[in-house]
């Protein structure tokens, strides 16, 4: 007996969700990867890390004035918890937002001036125990001020 | 008179849809590797400072990453990535008689081969002083590299 009923072509229903998937897991793996080995890192760049004696320093030709300079010195805060920067004609700052503020106005200053503000310069001088996190903070503020040459003063 | 039916048609070749998802999915892999796998020697035990400022350095090749520990001494615990190895490297050591300066040496080294270009990442832990920091930053001056960037940890993706 013949079974005609068998030979009836039977059609799919609905799109082919095949392409989809395959794309949708392939922008998916993407994104992982790219978020998970990306790296949070940043870079503070740096053009003249250190500043001391018979180090970076420029010979001065007669009658030629010295860069203007900002020195700041920081210290630990007696219980450990941060930063305390002193800079000549302010009192000490513990916040950096705050740092921020009288840096950006020292620089205003400068400028207003007349200095070109590739000659500003700002030396750090922490104490020798000061920790690397609270130096890195004061080094962002000099940076978030907009100045360009800042270096770290040697203990010695 | 018979009537001729229309000839069925049948799709015709291999479907290559497939073939090229798997493709690009090893593309992607292979190249998300590649970029992985080039490692600058990085300690991945050590704590950044975080920061909210910053930039990305593209070109890692003039770099090279000095990995800066605290240590209970004077001197910090620095290690680097030479000759493909992560290694400590001293910055003096009592050599026969003599003091050498092993990182020094190194930093040298890397200004010949890199000159002009040369860029030293200090990827510093958070707790380390600065009395062991400036040792190595006087080290880089003395070789002679002013170009530096200090490695932080990006406070406003890692929340």
């Amino acid at each position: 007996m013949k079974l005609r009923g068998a030979k009836k072509v039977h059609y799919d229903s609905g799109p082919n969700m095949t392409p989809l998937v395959d794309v949708v897991m392939v922008i998916l793996i993407f994104l992982m990867l790219a978020g998970s080995f990306g790296g949070a890192s940043s870079f503070l760049m740096n053009k003249q890390a250190i500043r001391a004696k018979g180090l970076n320093h420029k010979q001065l030709k007669p009658g030629e004035l010295p860069d203007p300079q900002i020195d700041i010195y920081i210290d630990n805060l007696r219980d450990g918890s941060g930063f305390i920067a002193h800079m000549s004609g302010s009192e000490g700052v513990t916040r950096p937002e705050e740092l921020t503020k009288i840096l950006a106005a020292k620089r205003a200053e400068l400028l207003a001036n007349g200095n070109a503000p590739d000659k500003l310069q700002v030396i750090l001088h922490p104490r020798v125990d000061s920790k690397w996190e609270y130096l890195i903070a004061v080094y962002q503020a000099t940076n978030e001020a907009k100045f360009e040459k800042v270096a770290f003063a040697t203990s010695q | 008179m018979r009537r001729h039916s229309m000839p069925e048609i049948k799709e015709s070749g291999v479907n290559v849809t497939p073939l090229i998802d798997i493709v690009m999915c090893l593309i992607i892999f292979f190249m998300l590797v590649a970029k992985i796998g080039v490692s600058r020697g990085e300690d991945k035990d050590i704590q950044l400072p975080s920061t909210i400022i910053g930039t990305k350095i593209e070109d890692l090749g003039n770099t090279l990453t000095l990995n800066i520990h605290p240590t209970n001494v004077e001197e910090p615990l620095v290690t680097a990535l030479v000759d493909g190895k992560v290694r400590e490297i001293r910055l003096n050591d009592r050599l026969h008689g003599t003091i050498d300066h092993p990182l020094q040496r190194v930093l040298e080294e890397f200004q010949k081969t890199h000159p002009g270009k040369a860029k030293i990442i200090v990827r510093a832990d958070k707790e380390v002083l600065y009395r062991q920091l400036e040792q190595v930053l006087i080290t880089i001056a003395n070789a002679g590299i002013s170009d530096t960037a200090y490695e932080t940890k990006d406070a406003s993706k890692s929340g």
